[in-house]
C-alpha cells in the first residue's frame, strides 16, 4: 500500500550514558557537570542542516516535500514538519528528515518499492550526520582536525559506502 | 606530549582511537566524548592503540567499569 510513513531507521534517541558521565563526575566534576548541562537541541538542528549541506554537494537533491507513491506531495507527517527532504534523479518522491521535540532525528517516506534507494540515502545520511557531531565536538574541545574519505571497509555489504576519516590532535 | 585522535565512520558506526594520552586523562577525554556524543542520540565504539591497552591492565580498576 502507497502510503508516507516514519520509518524505522531512525538514529538514536539522546540518552544520558551514565557509566562515563559517574566516572567523568570523579574524575572531574567541573566539566561532567557542564556535558550534563550543554543544551543539545541546537546543536543536534545545527548538526543535523550540516549533514544536509554536505549531502547537497555530494549531489543529493534537497527540498522541502516529498510525494507518496501517487504522486500527492506533502510537507509535514501528522503535523510534524520536516527539516528538509532528501532525493535523487532515480528516487524522486524523496525521504523527508523530521527533528522530534527530544531531538531524535527520524526518517520519513513512502517506501512502496523504493526500500532500496531509501536505505542508501539513510546511511549516507547517518555517516553525514555523524561526522557533523564529531566535528562539533572536536572543534568545542579543542582539537584541530582533518577530514579525508577513506577507502570501503570490507563489511561484507555490497552497497557499503565509502567511510570518513577524521585525524584530529592538540 | 601530542594528543591524538583518529575517527573512522562508516555504515552508521564510529571507531575512535585514542592515542598519545597519559593515564587517566585517556579515560576522561573518552567519556567526555561519549557523554557529549551521546546526547545527540550517538553510539559510539572506542577502540584503545596499544599504549593504551598497556596502561589499562596497570589499572585493572578502569576496565572493570567498561561496557
Amino acid at each position: 500500500m502507497s502510503k508516507i510513513v516514519i520509518l524505522d531507521s531512525a538514529l538514536a534517541a539522546p540518552h544520558i550514558m551514565s557509566d562515563a558521565l559517574a566516572r567523568l563526575g570523579t574524575m572531574d566534576p567541573a566539566t561532567a557537570k557542564w556535558a550534563e548541562s550543554v543544551d543539545v537541541l541546537p546543536l543536534i538542528k545545527e548538526a543535523a542542516m550540516n549533514a544536509v549541506k554536505s549531502m547537497k554537494d555530494k549531489g543529493v537533491i534537497v527540498d522541502s516535500t516529498i510525494e507518496d507513491f501517487r504522486g500527492h506531495r506533502v510537507s509535514d507527517v501528522d503535523g510534524r514538519s520536516f527539516l528538509a527532504t532528501l532525493k535523487t534523479d532515480n528516487f524522486l518522491s524523496g525521504m523527508a528528515l523530521i527533528m522530534e521535540k527530544d531531538g531524535t532525528i527520524k526518517f520519513a517516506a513512502d517506501d512502496y518499492g523504493r526500500v532500496s534507494e531509501i536505505r542508501r540515502l539513510q546511511e549516507m545520511y547517518k555517516n553525514a550526520f555523524l561526522q557533523e557531531c564529531i566535528k562539533m565536538f572536536l572543534e568545542i574541545m579543542g582539537y584541530k582536525f582533518t577530514v579525508t574519505a577513506s577507502p570501503v571497509k570490507n563489511s561484507g555489504n555490497r552497497d557499503a559506502m565509502q567511510g570518513v576519516y577524521i585525524q584530529a590532535e592538540k | 606530549m601530542k594528543k591524538e585522535i583518529k575517527i573512522f565512520i562508516i555504515d552508521g558506526k564510529i571507531e575512535m582511537d585514542f592515542e598519545g594520552f597519559e593515564g587517566k586523562t585517556c579515560q576522561k577525554e573518552e567519556d567526555l566524548f561519549r557523554l557529549l556524543l551521546g546526547k545527540m542520540g550517538v553510539k559510539t565504539e572506542i577502540k584503545h592503540s596499544d599504549n593504551k591497552e598497556e596502561e589499562q591492565h596497570a589499572q585493572p580498576e578502569l576496565n572493570a567499569n567498561r561496557q
